[in-house]
């Protein structure tokens, strides 16, 4: 009983956050090291001593 | 992209990696002071600004960077204190580099003087500082000043500051969009120093301002 309730909660969370359209923008590939593209996401992302190396880039 | 294993190890489990582009997402970048390509901030999980890195290293130099800073060592204000107790130029144009890539112009000039003042006037780390300054004043639209800067290193240098100098002074006619001028100076640059190895990137810019891309109707 207990893991179908569990399970119904986690089908919410998930369903609630596809709803909002609210993605992380972490970035994972193999070989390569992981990133966000967004600071916000980053620091929610941060643990509380956890630093964020913040690379700012353009095209040109 | 980091694809280095070091980097791999040490953006998963030690500190947090963002990229942003610095033009699509202009208010962090302006936040930051963002300005010279690539930078990379160390920040707090609050956003506060630990130190910066302006420009490409090696991994594990890059790396080292930002495990230092996060103890504290070579900060901005590590520098500081060190020029407390230290007559050491190299400190004090350091000092101003951070300043200056933190947007603190005022800041910065007052250490590029500092520089300047406890050496001579046309020694290396002289030249090194009148660049920077020049640089200051370029990055910050003061075109005329910088200019000015800029001849005067030309007129009083004959190192590789002033070969800087000229190559800048184009640079300045190319962003005030006086093509004809920036391509004139290019051309004077290539002419003058014609063993620099920044002659390709002067031929390179000739031609993308004699032959700009032609704009979309889109």
């Amino acid at each position: 009983m207990r893991t179908r309730i569990l399970l119904a909660v986690l089908t919410m969370v998930t369903l609630i956050a596809a709803c909002t359209g609210e993605q992380s923008t972490l970035v994972t590939m193999d070989g390569v090291a992981p990133y966000y593209t967004s600071l916000a996401d980053a620091q929610a992302a941060a643990t509380a001593d956890q630093y964020i190396v913040a690379e700012f880039y353009t095209d040109w | 992209m980091f694809i280095d294993d070091k980097a791999i190890e040490f953006f998963t489990n030690n500190m947090i990696l963002v990229k942003i582009h610095a033009e699509q997402d202009s208010l962090v970048s302006d936040k930051y002071h963002a300005k010279a390509f690539p930078s990379s901030i160390l920040l707090k999980k609050n956003g506060d600004e630990v130190d910066r890195l302006v420009g490409y290293a090696p991994t594990e130099e890059y790396l080292q960077t930002f495990v230092d800073y996060s103890n504290g060592i070579g900060t901005l204000d590590d520098l500081l204190g060190r020029a407390e107790t230290e007559e050491d130029r190299s400190l004090y144009l350091e000092i101003a580099d951070k300043y200056k890539y933190r947007g603190g112009s005022a800041e910065a000039e007052t250490w590029f003087a500092r520089v300047i003042e406890a050496g001579g006037p046309l020694d290396s780390l002289s030249g090194e500082a009148r660049l920077s300054l020049a640089d200051l004043y370029r990055r910050a639209k003061d075109y005329d000043k910088a200019m000015d800067a800029y001849q005067k290193i030309a007129d009083e240098f004959e190192s590789y500051h002033a070969m800087d100098a000229v190559i800048y002074q184009a640079i300045v006619h190319k962003q005030k969009g006086d093509t004809a001028t920036a391509i004139a100076t290019f051309e004077s640059y290539i002419e003058q120093f014609p063993e620099s190895e920044d002659v390709e990137y002067a031929q390179g810019q000739i031609e993308k301002l004699k032959n700009p891309p032609e704009e979309s109707d889109e």
